[in-house]
């Protein structure tokens, strides 16, 4: 479980990034997180993993608070970046034994996981290869396997499913339900409003840093106008005109 | 022209945006120079000395324009040399190209564009040797307003022919050699090879001329030279047409030589566009960056665990040795001097000459003097300074995974030890081959060894303050940096301080006192510095993005 506590987070004395932001990602959930461009989803998701300091309020996860006890919440979760140029000049291999080193996977665990991940995503004959030399979409599997492959409680993914082909997107998709399926914690970002219908069990909205809706899908389809598509609903509720 | 302009402003924002960002980096640069205050002073003193004696020897037979002549051509040639790494850098290998080349530009703009930051450097490295000669050259001789209008111009204008052959011999190279199909490999072997022309043509320049005759009898040799030196400035026409601007005996002559020297850089820049226009993109397109593994290896016997401290630095290694400019400036610079050191004594009949001080040297005069050189050589080495840097804007993986700050930190900082070991090891095998004594020599190597744990931490320290993580192209984290200065000179002040102090202080008269004194000195440095680098890491660890 995620908890998010009254987060605030400035880059600028004019305007706050995220302005009191209050949120439970709860576990067994696919969690979704939507916003147009710049309304602090990237912001947020920084803060809850560490990688931007959080200006006022806290966030956990699973009861860990990221500021006082980084090192603790780090283990729980894996982080899927927005961008996977990640770790270019190592061959994948090596970027997954550096993983597996970083999170303490075993060696045996490691031989098993990192032959079934790879040949899932079909990247294993690739793997002896610099990551530079790999396609957008081959360095988004890498990461994801590294992911994957200390078995984290909570995934936080920004974007997991861009550049990645229909066979690989529906394997990590059928890997997000399992995961929630055994009562584990599945946030992710997305600009896609098919995958949101697909996958969620929750969404929050968040615009100029601000929450603007947190529910179930029926919930949203409740408040708004009861018929109408989640693309009408995400348009009305961030005041497209 | 508009938009070779607006692309041209694009790219020298983007390649100095990140230089004198904030006042504190000026307020830094600034104490940077007042370090640098007093080598400017001696290199000008000793520059006026040379103009000036040459040319009271010189002036009876008026040969003094000669003098100007032979450092238009050095002027030359060093930009040229400069030139050639930076321009394949700049117009081949920097990662902002692609931005570029899907926007509709011509060539020979992308060319101009991309030239600007590059002839920037040269105009430096000129505003170092051309504009003092000049000065110098001016005053000694009388010349009066004229002279100095000439001077701003041949300054301006004389840079850009040599910058244009050199752009000229990389377009042509790139296209015809075709040495890029690998962009990593070419850059590596670019790199070694700049280098290996300096260090050849040092040998060559020694093993033509006598050193100190060229040295105490400048003006004599050059007297003696007259001819050979006007013909060597007749193949360089720029530099032979710049000195009769500055030095011919009527003003219109004067005129003449400088309308014909802005006619002839008119000319190169006409050649330069129409064969940018023609070639650049054909050695261009289709640089391949990386390189796929040669055979596949048996995954399951690579994969093996590592403590998290050992796996870091295993990371840090691999980065700096797969890319070529972590690893020209990481590990070939720092094997450059120690090769540089041996060519040059090795060609100038000087070990006979070194053995012999050493022999009759004391132990501790051997032990101090090995040492100050390793100082010397280790402060140049900018593997430390580039620490985190080298992270650049993939900095924020290092904040998400579960690894304490100072395990990241440390790793980086052996890293830089580890590097600096294999200029140490190639020191030693010098020492060894000149004769210093075992004693000695084991003593040097147990104090290099922590003086060089000291330098990767003060560099890490200082690149953990001022990082640069929003590079475009990696060149710019060792370019355009005072940080690697500002760590060489504290370095050289602070050790320097401590060599001269147990130099002259009359308590450490045998080699073990001295040898226990600079142990002390070192261990407490090491203690400070890692003291110093802690607090560093709470301060700037999470607070650089």
């Amino acid at each position: 479980m995620i908890e998010i506590n009254h987060v605030t987070k400035s880059f600028s004395t004019s305007k706050k990034a995220v302005d009191n932001l209050n949120l439970t990602i709860p576990a067994g959930k696919i969690f979704g997180f939507l916003g147009p461009n710049g309304a602090g989803k990237s912001t947020t998701i920084k803060m809850m993993t560490g990688i931007l300091p959080i200006d006022e309020g806290s966030i956990t996860i699973n009861g860990f608070d990221i500021t006082k006890h980084p090192i603790e919440a780090k283990k729980i979760f894996g982080y899927v970046p927005d961008s996977p140029d990640l770790f270019l000049r190592l061959k994948g291999i090596e970027y997954l034994n550096f993983i597996g080193d970083v999170y303490d996977v075993p060696s045996d665990v490691r031989q098993e996981k990192i032959a079934y991940l790879t040949k899932t995503f079909g990247i294993y004959d690739a793997l002896n290869d610099t990551i530079q030399t790999y396609s957008h979409g081959m360095r988004q599997k890498i990461i994801v396997s590294g992911v994957l492959l200390h078995e984290p409680k909570v995934w936080i993914l920004d974007e997991p499913l861009t550049g990645l082909d229909p066979k690989s997107s529906y394997s990590l998709k059928e890997m997000m339900r399992e995961h929630a399926q055994k009562g584990y914690t599945v946030f992710f970002s997305t600009h896609v409003l098919e995958v949101v219908e697909q996958l969620c069990d929750e969404v929050a909205i968040i615009n100029e840093g601000t929450l603007l809706f947190h529910g179930t899908l029926e919930e949203m389809r409740t408040k708004f106008t009861s018929d109408g598509s989640l693309e009408q609903m995400f348009l009305e509720l961030t005041n497209h005109e | 022209m508009n938009k070779t302009f607006l692309l041209s402003k694009m790219i020298l924002t983007l390649s100095f945006s990140e230089l004198f960002k904030d006042t504190r980096a000026k307020r830094n640069a600034f104490f940077v120079f007042l370090g640098f205050l007093p080598l400017i002073v001696i290199w000008l003193y000793i520059l006026s000395s040379i103009i000036s004696s040459s040319i009271y020897i010189l002036a009876p037979s008026d040969n003094e324009p000669i003098i100007l002549g032979i450092l238009f051509v050095l002027t030359a040639i060093i930009t040229v040399l400069f030139s050639i790494p930076s321009v394949i850098s700049s117009y081949y290998f920097a990662d902002d190209m692609e931005n570029y080349l899907t926007m509709p530009f011509h060539p020979y703009q992308l060319v101009i564009g991309k030239s600007l930051a590059p002839l920037l450097i040269t105009y430096m490295v000129n505003l170092a040797i051309l504009a003092p000669t000049m000065i110098f050259y001016g005053m000694a001789t009388g010349s009066g307003i004229l002279y100095v209008c000439l001077s701003i111009f041949i300054f301006i204008l004389f840079p850009i022919i040599p910058f244009i052959v050199a752009a000229l011999i990389v377009m042509l190279g790139m296209r015809y050699v075709n040495i890029a199909k690998n962009k990593d490999r070419s850059k590596v072997y670019a790199g070694i090879f700049s280098l290996v022309f300096i260090i050849g043509f040092n040998i060559i320049i020694r093993l033509n001329t006598n050193s100190n005759q060229m040295s105490q009898e400048i003006g004599s040799w050059l007297n003696q030279q007259e001819q050979l030196v006007w013909q060597v400035t007749k193949l360089f026409p720029s530099a032979y047409v710049a000195t009769n601007t500055l030095t011919s005996s009527t003003w219109w002559m004067m005129i003449l030589f400088l309308i014909l020297f802005i006619v002839l850089t008119a000319l190169a820049l006409y050649l330069f566009i129409t064969i940018g226009q023609r070639m650049y993109f054909k050695g261009m397109l289709g640089i391949n960056k990386g390189g796929k593994g040669k055979k596949k290896q048996h995954i399951e016997k690579r994969i093996g665990s590592n403590p998290t401290l050992v796996t870091l630095t295993k990371k840090e290694l691999k980065t700096i040795v797969r890319t070529p400019n972590f690893f020209m400036n990481c590990i070939v610079q720092s094997l450059f001097l120690p090769v540089f050191f041996v060519a040059m004594i090795a060609f100038d009949d000087s070990i006979g000459s070194i053995a012999s001080f050493i022999q009759s040297s004391n132990e501790v005069n051997v032990l101090l003097t090995t040492f100050s050189i390793t100082v010397f050589m280790l402060g140049i080495n900018l593997t430390a300074t580039s620490s985190i840097s080298r992270d650049g804007q993939w900095w924020f993986t290092n904040l998400y995974i579960p690894i304490e700050p100072k395990t990241v930190i440390y790793s980086k900082v052996i890293t830089a030890w580890i590097i600096e070991g294999i200029s140490i090891i190639l020191l030693g095998g010098i020492f060894l081959y000149l004769g210093v004594p075992t004693i000695p020599l084991l003593m040097w190597g147990i104090l290099v060894t922590m003086v060089s744990w000291i330098s990767g931490t003060l560099g890490t320290i200082i690149d953990l303050h001022y990082p640069a993580l929003n590079w475009t192209d990696e060149q710019e984290i060792f370019k355009m940096r005072y940080i690697p200065l500002l760590s060489f000179l504290i370095q050289i002040f602070v050790f320097g301080a401590a060599i001269l102090a147990i130099w002259r202080l009359p308590y450490f008269t045998g080699v073990w006192q001295t040898f226990l004194a600079m142990s002390v000195v070192l261990v407490i440095a090491i203690y400070l510095g890692n003291h110093l680098l802690k607090k560093a890491i709470q301060k700037h660890y999470f607070h650089m993005l």
